[in-house]
């Protein structure tokens, strides 16, 4: 047992290189990075590949001065743990958990159901997510969407961001958005029965700095059951409602159905 | 010749600091084993491991980069050269020396190595303090990946590079004032006797087998550059994985509504933040990651607090201090730093673009 602490000791650079260099090329690879980070950060990981394997040719040649302890072991040990956790990560997706910790107040409707404001009307101040209202606010400088695409009913099919970007050119259009579906008592509370809430999540770098973006669907009657997390496809008119000082994206009379999850996941 | 002891390396402290660095290593990894172990299926652990992930892999390369680039430094650049380099009066000396990270860039732990040597070479205490507290800011790799970190947000950039700059020499000014005449370096570590030199590879120094030929002396110096960087890279980056795994244990389990009411207060985010800087010890080459991803969450402002005040100082660079200055000038230049990054995020703050 002693010879085998004191081999890994020798050798702990090694053991703490290689597994992560062969890590670095199968995220890049398989393009299981974006999972974690932006597509272009690509190129991040290839720099850090590089200099790993410069290192581990440096370590073919080093000579360990003297005899290294076992306590030599605990900083490769550390550094070493965020592979089980990538490995754990495999197939792992922002879900309804993420969203729920992340989400900053839940948009409402007023008490009478009413969406007949304007947009430019609001007089309250915001209680929403800060983020979600800076995006809208944004004004001239927001990006012009990308030239929509509409499938055979005419419906315009766009991402939840699409919605974000330029909610008064969708208003009251038949839209089609795929998201990931969060239910709860809440949001049938506030919205009516069978009501839930569509998102996807923004990445500025990493997943880390994930932002929840989110319409509310209605569905129609007779839709589906599906399950919480599903990815769904959500058809219906796009309405953009002020209500109690808040911003409101709804899909009203939605049909909705079950949708692959798309790739990549995030919005960028 | 120097006794080997690489004070890069915690495995190498004196015996104290050995046991305090442990505790916190063993802690860590039991703790994560554990969660793990208990919790794998569960969605808030999937997330973690997103999370984490996600942190480590962004910062990653920025670590690899920061150790090579200190490692290349520590090898080819004799320290004679660096003292050449700096004006002989005091003020430009001092403004040289803080902006020295842009020449040689090095992260807070790899920099505190060659302080060592410079102070030894008898550079002037504030200068000394000027490059120690400016280089782990005020160098071309913290920037970039700050700028990738904040999706080149080059207000956020620029202004980390300036307070963080304006904040060295400010201290060092101050220090050059309050210790002027009095003795400010741990004993011996300027008469020769000093037993925790950074490395016993002898850089600089010529190959003494005239038969070696340039290439190959060059060969082995970079290899030995190389080395020097995994060195580093095992010596500081597993304290940014506790640090990332730290952030992204807060992002998984409290929720964003939870910060927000502490971002309603800037001045409590501001000091919250401080000490969070200086509780997870990451390096400035990666610590943007980990401060970008409590945007939305904090203030701005208090993301620069983070940002200034985490190179400079935090726990692990309190012990390494010891290594190089007196504890109550450890103690002075602490108040010095929590107070300067205290005042410029405030400032910041007040400036209304750092909301």
């Amino acid at each position: 047992m002693r010879f085998l602490v004191e081999l890994v000791a020798r050798h702990r650079r090694m053991v703490l290189f290689l597994p992560w260099a062969v890590t670095l090329v199968v995220l890049v690879k398989l393009g299981g990075y974006q999972a974690f980070l932006r597509p272009e950060f690509r190129w991040l990981l290839i720099g850090g590949y590089l200099i790993l394997l410069l290192l581990i040719a440096a370590e073919l040649f080093r000579e360990e001065p003297s005899r290294p302890g076992a306590a030599v072991l605990l900083p490769p040990a550390i550094l070493l743990v965020p592979l089980l956790y990538l490995l754990n990560a495999r197939g792992a997706e922002l879900d309804g958990y993420a969203f729920q910790k992340r989400l900053l107040g839940t948009p409402r409707l007023d008490q009478q159901g009413s969406r007949a404001h304007s947009p430019t009307s609001a007089s309250a101040p915001p209680t929403g997510d800060p983020e979600l209202w800076a995006f809208l606010d944004r004004g001239p400088r927001r990006r012009p969407p990308v030239a929509p695409t509409l499938d055979s009913s005419g419906t315009l099919v766009l991402t939840i961001l699409d919605l974000y970007r330029a909610p008064e050119q969708y208003d009251g259009k038949l839209v089609s958005i795929v998201g990931m579906a969060y239910r709860n008592e809440d949001v049938q509370k506030e919205f009516g029965p069978g009501s839930f809430l569509a998102f996807r999540f923004r990445v500025t770098c990493c997943a880390a700095d994930a932002q929840p973006f989110f319409v509310v669907a209605r569905p129609k009657r007779g839709q589906p059951e599906f399950r919480e997390d599903a990815w769904v496809e959500a058809r219906g008119r796009f309405r953009y409602l002020l209500s109690r000082g808040e911003k409101v994206l709804v899909i009203e009379d939605t049909t909705v159905s079950a949708a692959t999850a798309p790739v990549p996941k995030y919005l960028y | 010749m120097d006794t080997p002891a690489a004070i890069t390396r915690p495995e190498t402290f004196s015996p104290g600091a050995l046991r305090r660095s442990h505790l916190l290593e063993v802690g860590f990894l039991v703790l994560a084993v554990a969660v793990l172990a208990v919790g794998r299926r569960s969605p808030a652990v999937r997330t973690l491991s997103l999370l984490f992930s996600s942190i480590v892999l962004e910062a990653l390369p920025f670590m690899l980069l920061g150790a090579l680039a200190g490692g290349l430094v520590e090898t080819f650049v004799s320290r004679e050269r660096m003292i050449l380099l700096l004006p002989r009066r005091q003020w430009l000396a001092i403004l040289a020396a803080a902006g020295l990270g842009m020449v040689f860039p090095v992260c807070e732990c790899a920099v505190v190595p060659v302080v060592r040597r410079l102070a030894r070479k008898g550079l002037p205490v504030p200068a000394v303090i000027a490059y120690l507290l400016g280089a782990p800011i005020a160098n071309p790799i913290v920037a970039a990946s700050t700028a990738v970190a904040y999706r080149f947000d080059w207000l956020i950039v620029v202004s980390r590079f300036a307070v963080g700059y304006a904040i060295a020499v400010g201290i060092a000014l101050v220090a050059g004032r309050l210790f002027r005449g009095r003795s400010v370096f741990v004993d011996g570590l300027q008469d020769g006797e000093d037993r925790a030199a950074p490395c016993d590879c002898d850089h600089g120094e010529e190959a003494s087998e005239p038969a070696a030929s340039s290439i190959g002396r060059a060969g082995a110096r970079f290899g030995e550059a190389l080395r020097h960087a995994a060195d580093d890279f095992l010596g500081v980056g597993h304290y940014f994985v506790i640090g990332a795994f730290v952030a992204a244990l807060a992002q998984t389990f409290i929720g964003r509504s939870a910060f927000l009411s502490v971002a309603g207060q800037p001045a409590t985010a501001i000091v919250l933040m401080m000490a969070l800087a200086v509780a997870i010890n990451l390096c400035s080459e990666a610590d943007a990651f980990v401060a970008s991803s409590f945007r939305g969450l904090v203030p701005v402002s208090a993301q620069m607090a983070f940002l200034l005040l985490g190179p400079i100082l935090d726990l692990k660079l309190l012990l390494m201090y010891q290594t190089l200055f007196r504890r109550r000038v450890i103690a002075v230049l602490a108040g010095c730093m929590v107070v300067a990054v205290l005042a410029a995020a405030l400032a910041l703050q007040a400036s209304g673009r750092f909301g």
